[in-house]
């Protein structure tokens, strides 16, 4: 429908993104740790996370199911269940503390400042009010718009998006909508107040692989008109390689690197990101390698209800060795804006075990 | 050249709010025609005197049991064990019996929605509070609690206005109706909350009640709008038997429930319509809330219309 002309547009966008450089961190976390309540104790699901966004800039964080990265994004949200609990950090929003803000004061930052983006958009839109509905009601609400004010608002919102036919759609209810519109609705919601910073939770994770690649060049397109800080949280590394400029890679809770994406997926300097980036399968690398076994990680993400001692991830690293067993890495500086969690992170970084190239979106899905 | 993207579903007629409804009601007509039984029965509520012209309490004792006469008769539908008109004790019992009914399902519905709301929304303390509260007045046998009220109020005048006639057992059926409300609100409550679009709301900072309101009740109201029309029968019927204990509507004022307790003696006894008159008002009533609940739990969910 709209993807011809988003996908132009998304491309120039990168290019431009290119030239501003980094500027002023709209949001940083730092040594965020996050905790639950569970039965055997309390568990840490997030331990020492740091990261920042600039406007205008893409921040992907990566890694598997349980590593603490969607986690992290309901504390900065302020979403946090009631059995898990921030233990110590900051989230600074525009230099304030958006967790030393009573929760009302947190809950009128988010939307307004910074929103968010879920996985599920089914589950995510309220099955009994018309999508017009949801996209405005934070704006009559809160900016006290009229109706009529909101309803034109509404229409515009799901143009920007690329709903067809916005017009004739805002009253329509989200079963109505097809999985990749649902999304797209979603993305409006979360613009309606216009705010600075957007954390995308898994966005494409429940939509099919074609659908997934117009999503994502609409995400990139409005944040580089808007000049939005990004996070995007994910586990495909394909995505990360097509939209994302700097990556933060989470093991078990804990930031284990972090980088530019180009450099990292050039030569990562942690073995577990290593690792991820081998066990993309890719059509066209490894002419040789006909009927040869996708390399995998072996054994599975530790609990974090038991972490390994030393390294998270000693037991599953290829070049793991004693002190691995016993100390944990601290998260170094390796080179320029690069920092790694990995006692031979030099080492890992000069083996020149360049991993495939990873197929970026465009080039995947078009 | 046209626009061929433009889905099939969008692309029907502008929404006319009116018209809309009009074609979903001549799509339905059991809908239209439960709105019509209804409607003539709140008529009859309104306005006793358009339908008969005899007064209920008019019953000499010589013209007991007559059988109904039909049309015309003096006694279209008979007379009762004491010699009252069937017709005009029905007509003048509708008001405090419907009266009665919404009154006591609207209070208990208000009550038992805003404590379930709350524990499920909440938990803690509050939930604690709630559902002990639910157990403690489930535990009490109705009769007992009747008991207890009839001697809390008695000497009381309370005057023989349209609602001092239904006080009494409205507070005794308010006082034990709330509770399957709260404990159904209850349950949906912690379903839907959970969910991600409660979530989303909180994300785009919306407010506790907002969120309770706007987005959970919604939601978890769609089980209890099936128990509304059952629950109306239910108070018609349980007013019945506590008039029989005399906390009931007070005489002279009248009821469906004291008119099918009296009835219910004679359908042996070779009186018949004292019973059915009244019975299948019930019904009627019942059966066209059951659909107007239907109709009603339809609108409210968009996931079944079309």
């Amino acid at each position: 429908m709209s993807g011809d002309t988003s996908a132009a547009a998304a491309s120039s966008a990168a290019d431009h993104d290119g030239v501003v450089g980094p500027g002023t961190p709209l949001l940083e976390v730092r040594d965020l740790a996050v905790e639950f309540r569970t039965p055997e104790g309390n568990v840490r699901a997030v331990d020492g996370l740091s990261y920042r966004v600039a406007a205008g800039r893409t921040l992907a964080v990566v890694g598997e199911s349980g590593s603490g990265k969607s986690v992290s994004s309901l504390a900065v949200m302020g979403l946090l269940p009631d059995t898990a609990r921030v233990t110590h950090g900051e989230v600074l929003l525009a230099g304030e503390d958006l967790l030393s803000l009573s929760r009302r004061e947190h809950r009128r930052r988010c939307g307004e400042r910074i929103a968010m983006v879920f996985q599920d958009a089914l589950a995510a839109l309220n099955p009994v009010h018309t999508v017009g509905y949801q996209l405005t009601e934070a704006l009559r609400r809160r900016r006290g718009m009229s109706r009529r004010d909101a309803g034109r608002r509404a229409v515009e919102l799901l143009d920007l998006v690329g709903v067809p036919n916005a017009r004739g759609r805002v009253k329509d209810y989200p079963h109505q909508f097809s999985g990749g519109m649902r999304q797209r609705v979603m993305i409006a919601t979360a613009l309606a107040l216009d705010p600075d910073v957007l954390i995308a939770d898994e966005p494409t994770t429940a939509l099919d692989v074609t659908v997934q690649a117009q999503v994502l060049r609409l995400l990139a397109e409005i944040q580089a008109e808007r000049r939005m800080g990004l996070v995007l949280i994910t586990h495909d590394l394909g995505v990360v390689a097509g939209m994302a400029d700097d990556v933060t890679v989470m093991y078990a809770g804990r930031v284990v690197e972090r980088a530019p994406v180009r450099d990292t997926f050039g030569a990562p300097a942690h073995p577990y990101t290593r690792a991820l980036l081998h066990s993309i399968p890719s059509s066209g690398a490894g002419g040789d390698g006909e009927g040869r076994r996708l390399p995998v990680i072996p054994g599975r993400p530790p609990s974090p209800a038991a972490l390994p001692t030393g390294c998270a991830f000693h037991p599953r690293c290829d070049t793991a060795r004693d002190v691995c067993r016993t100390d944990p890495p601290p998260l170094e500086a390796v080179a320029v804006d690069r920092a790694s969690a990995c006692h031979f992170a030099a080492e890992v970084l000069a083996s020149h075990d360049v991993p495939p190239p990873v197929e970026h979106e465009e080039a995947a899905h078009d | 050249m046209t626009d061929l993207s433009t889905p099939t579903t969008a692309a029907r007629a502008p929404a006319r709010p009116a018209a809309d409804a009009w074609r979903a009601l001549r799509r339905r007509p059991d809908t239209v025609i439960a709105a019509a039984v209804i409607l003539f029965f709140a008529v009859m509520a309104a306005f006793p005197g358009l339908f008969t012209g005899t007064s209920p309490r008019a019953c000499p004792i010589r013209d007991a049991r007559l059988d109904p006469q039909g049309w015309g008769g003096a006694h279209p539908l008979g007379t009762d064990a004491l010699g009252c008109d069937v017709l005009a004790t029905l007509v003048h019992g509708v008001r405090p019996s419907l009266l009665l009914a919404v009154v006591v399902v609207g209070v208990s519905l208000f009550i038992g929605v805003t404590l379930g709301l709350l524990a499920g929304y909440y938990l803690g303390w509050v939930d604690y509070l709630v559902s002990r509260t639910v157990e403690v007045f489930l535990v009490i046998p109705l009769l007992l609690a009747a008991l207890l009220v009839l001697s809390l109020f008695q000497g009381v005048d309370l005057g023989s206005g349209t609602f001092e006639v239904i006080l009494l057992p409205a507070i005794v059926l308010i006082l034990f109706g709330w509770m399957p409300y709260a404990r159904y609100v209850r349950a949906s409550t912690l379903e839907a909350k959970n969910l991600d679009y409660v979530t989303a709301a909180r994300s785009l900072g919306a407010s506790d009640l907002r969120i309770m309101v706007r987005h959970v009740l919604p939601n978890a109201i769609g089980t209890v709008t099936a128990l509304l029309p059952t629950s109306v029968a239910g108070v018609i019927s349980a007013e019945a038997v506590l008039s029989f204990l005399g906390i009931g509507v007070r005489p002279p004022a009248t009821s469906w429930g004291i008119q099918i307790e009296q009835g219910s003696e004679w359908v042996t006894g070779g009186a018949p319509h004292i019973l059915l008159a009244p019975l299948i008002c019930l019904v009627a009533t019942v059966l066209a809330l059951v659909v107007l609940g239907d109709a009603l739990r339809d609108a409210l969910d968009p996931r079944l219309a079309r």
